[in-house]
């Protein structure tokens, strides 16, 4: 491109303007008609009857590092092993129940510690071999040894003393001590569902890429970087109970593919080369909730989708009186309206409603917005307001690194913004995934923002036990009376007293303030009207009765 | 702007044409340029729009306005306001400070290291010449922007340290055409005739060298601005630039990509900023090089 004359180049100038605003005009167009308002979560039309054959393509954000359940720590993982193996027990889409699924049935000792199942009849791996009490112990016992490098299963599994397989048909699991989350474990979405030790033993490394169960699919291929291909297992009839499709799945393969950037999955979505994507954000849902040619599943997730934590070895963030001030300074509406649409509810204790021993109490006594008395208790700890209008003691300002990941920077800032308020001086500090986990981990940080999910109130013994430090009690918190309470959760079994339990914990937590609780949302997967029936659960989404308009 | 034009050597002008003189004959030869004279005063008025910020621009660029989130271009905001409530005019006139002064100090480190190297590489010569040269050449071997991420992971994420990357991942590239230069007018007359006379080396570098560089220096230079624009913003929008709050085009752009859908403004005004600086600069740079090309000129 050399231009010689001038008047040349200044034309091509006025035309690259020009064109410019096209772009805009054009673009004004479309987004004005898309402003109105949203009305119910559209259900697929004509539900006729279910046709076999098709291919299901989910589209996916993450790529798994393997596909041995026991090795991986990846979600994506076992949401894809999900389909290539069963549980003992299942979770009721509907109810959040515990129902059978590879077990007939359950008993658990009155102590509380032995717990025997009854294994389903004529269940087979893909490989042909039977799956038998025995296969359920070399499952656990692989889990169990170290040598496994056992990550997540492990963590789920804790507490066993012993397995054994007194018959072909039972299973008997020994714990330590009474466990009330033990069962609900066990239905964990692909980590501990039996795996067919001849195929281990055959590919040995290998196995990562050549996993094989006793579930509705088996195994085709895995192209690195694109996809994971599974296709039906024509002998399969043993889903779980809740299913109406109690026979094989309809569709011939299910395919997921890996597309790491939420537009492009959108994108996607609309040109039709996935049928569902799951952790579509609020924002983008609002679209294909107008659209007939999509459905929108949606549930409360289990487990907080934002909070930010406190080092307490930080010598500033020792003090109560700074970590209640944060909690006052922050917005939690304000953070749900901006960065989820709005589609959540704030939350005031580090469990949300959906979890199991939540105390509504929380809401009246957790920390409420009131800058004026964060203000005010900052002042009372000595800090006055310096000339640049953030609160110092002894020459030291007030001021924090805040470490997040990428996808928590617009929430990151409006908190930067809501404790500057106060008089905070806060720096934003964005980090790969992977490296925040690690020094959060190892109490490298002042201030972090992360969510989690989780179907248990045991998760706080995971949060808050002194056990757990250099693991996830990433506040570095060493409280003997609130160990004491932990323990006493996880192995009180009768309900209601288990609640009182958790009920403690709680007040426990917020009254020191250890956390910012912000808010627990909406998860949501948008799925091509042409897939009929995908459900999905506060953990998972179910595709058992799900087939393809041909 | 195609790459190879960049790195495309210019003659060096020999001239007996005192330094004063030739200063003014640049000048009037710019403005004679319509095309130049247009961009200077573009970029003129973008500077002077970036130096009073805080008068001109109707809001504080990191205040949040809780009530109006996401609202597209209205008489209040006039270019709307993004996912977090912050008002997107106040954030791009802030955004010029950022942009221009990131821009210029590392086009600034460029320029002085790399005509430093330039000259002395062509004036030493020698194993000098060649030791430095084929370590230019093997970071020449990696694109800048590569480079510069490079420098940026060891250093660690943070507007300076981006400037810096910047800065120094340009090095290779100007030091090269630097050398090519001073090469030409190390084996003129005037230059062995001052070396038989004695006069010091210092002297030859500074009166001798250095002005008859000056063309391609100015050319160059003002290219690189571009450049070095594109690689900040680039560095912004993979996070490793500009950290939040600060309003840097490139992150802007970065967080409104994620918009595009719904919120059509927050990455179309950072874009268009962007572009239009970056072709401004270029614009001129392209002139200069038409004012200063001996053949051209009239």
């Amino acid at each position: 491109m050399k231009l010689k004359s001038p008047r040349k180049s200044l034309l091509l100038f006025a035309i690259f303007i020009f064109f410019v605003f096209l772009i805009i005009g054009c673009s004004s167009d479309t987004s004005s008609t898309e402003g109105e308002e949203g009305t119910d979560t559209n259900t697929p039309e004509e539900a006729s009857t279910p046709q076999s054959g098709g291919t299901i393509t989910v589209g996916s954000l993450q790529e798994p590092d393997t596909l041995d359940v026991h090795k991986t720590a990846m979600s994506i993982a076992s949401v894809i092993t999900n389909h290539l193996g069963g549980t003992l027990l299942g979770v009721n889409p509907e109810t959040n129940e515990l129902e059978p699924y590879l077990a007939e049935d359950y008993t658990v000792s009155d102590d509380g510690k032995t717990l025997t199942f009854k294994l389903r009849q004529g269940v087979t791996f893909t490989d042909g071999t039977p799956l038998t009490a025995q296969v359920f112990k070399d499952t656990f016992d692989r889990i169990l040894n170290p040598e496994t490098g056992a990550t997540v299963a492990a963590g789920l599994v804790a507490g066993i003393k012993s397995t054994s397989a007194p018959d072909e048909q039972t299973f008997v699991i020994e714990l330590e001590a009474p466990s009330a989350p033990f069962l609900n474990s066990l239905t964990s979405q692909g980590y501990l569902q039996p795996l067919s030790m001849a195929a281990i033993e055959q590919f040995g490394e290998d196995y990562g890429r050549n996993p094989v169960g006793a579930g509705p699919y088996k195994f085709k291929e895995w192209v690195t970087g694109q996809s994971v291909t599974l296709v039906r297992n024509d002998d399969f009839n043993w889903p779980q109970s809740s299913a109406v499709n109690q026979g094989k799945a309809y569709p011939d393969q299910m395919v997921y593919k890996f597309i790491p950037d939420e537009q492009t999955m959108l994108a996607a979505l609309d040109s039709g080369s996935i049928d569902v994507a799951i952790n579509v954000a609020p924002k983008d849902v609002q679209k294909y909730r107008n659209n007939p040619d999509y459905y929108v599943l949606e549930a409360d997730r289990q487990g907080l989708g934002l909070f930010l934590e406190m080092n307490l070895e930080d010598e500033l963030l020792a003090d109560l009186n700074v970590r209640k001030a944060i909690n006052m300074a922050i917005n939690k509406d304000a953070i749900i309206q901006a960065t989820i649409n709005g589609e959540g509810t704030p939350s005031y204790g580090p469990i949300p409603s959906t979890i199991f021993g939540y105390d509504p109490n929380v809401e009246s006594y957790g920390h409420k917005l009131n800058p004026e008395e964060a203000t005010s208790l900052l002042e009372s700890s000595g800090y006055t307001k310096n000339s640049d209008g953030f609160m110092e003691k002894d020459g030291q300002e007030l001021a924090f690194e805040l470490s997040i990941m990428g996808p928590h920077n617009q929430a990151a800032q409006m908190i930067q913004a809501m404790l500057k308020d106060v008089g905070i001086n806060v720096s934003i500090q964005s980090l790969e995934a992977g490296t925040l986990m690690e020094q959060v981990a190892q109490g490298d940080y002042q201030m972090s923002l992360l969510s989690y999910s989780y179907s248990d109130p045991d998760i706080l013994s995971m949060f808050f036990h002194s056990s757990q430090i250099g693991g996830l009690n990433h506040v570095r918190l060493q409280d003997p009376e609130l160990d004491a309470l932990l323990e006493k959760g996880r192995t009180t079994v009768e309900p209601e007293e288990r609640k009182q339990v958790y009920a403690q914990v709680q007040e426990n937590v917020v009254e020191n303030a250890y956390w910012v609780p912000i808010f627990a949302e909406k998860v949501f997967v948008v799925v091509n009207s042409r897939v009929k029936d995908v459900k999905m659960n506060n953990v998972s989404v179910e595709f058992q009765d799900s087939w393809v308009q041909q | 702007m195609a790459k190879s034009e960049i790195y495309k050597p210019i003659q060096a002008r020999v001239t007996s044409k005192s330094p004063m003189k030739l200063r003014a004959d640049f000048l009037k030869r710019i403005f004679k340029d319509k095309r130049a004279v247009v961009c200077i005063l573009f970029l003129f008025i973008v500077s002077i729009v970036g130096i009073f910020a805080p008068i001109i621009a109707p809001f504080d660029p990191e205040e949040l306005f809780y009530d109006s989130i996401l609202e597209a271009p209205n008489k209040e905001h006039l270019l709307g306001t993004d996912a977090i409530g912050r008002d997107l005019l106040s954030r791009l006139i802030y955004g010029v400070r950022v942009t221009l002064t990131v821009s210029l100090l590392a086009v600034a480190i460029t320029f002085f290291l790399g005509t430093f190297i330039g000259l002395v590489c062509a004036y030493v010569g020698g194993w000098v010449d060649n030791v430095l040269m084929r370590i230019m050449d093997i970071l020449l071997a990696l694109p800048s922007i590569i480079l510069a991420l490079a420098i940026v992971a060891i250093l660690g994420p943070s507007l300076t340290n981006a400037m810096i990357a910047v800065g120094v991942a340009s090095i290779p590239g100007f030091a090269r055409l630097i050398r090519g230069a001073a090469l030409t007018i190390k084996s003129s007359m005037f230059v062995e005739a001052s070396r038989s006379i004695g006069s010091s080396h210092s002297w030859i570098l500074r009166r001798q060298f250095l002005p008859n560089v000056t063309g391609i220096l100015l050319v160059y230079t003002t290219l690189f601005i571009g450049v070095a624009i594109l690689d900040t913003a680039a560095l912004s929008f993979i996070g490793l630039g500009a950290q939040p709050p600060t309003p840097e085009w490139g992150t802007m752009l970065s967080e409104g990509r994620n918009y595009m859908q719904n919120a059509w403004w927050l990455a179309t005004f950072p874009g268009i900023a962007i572009t239009m600086v970056v072709f401004a600069v270029n614009f001129l740079g392209d002139a200069l090089r038409d004012i200063f090309d001996p053949k051209s000129s009239g």
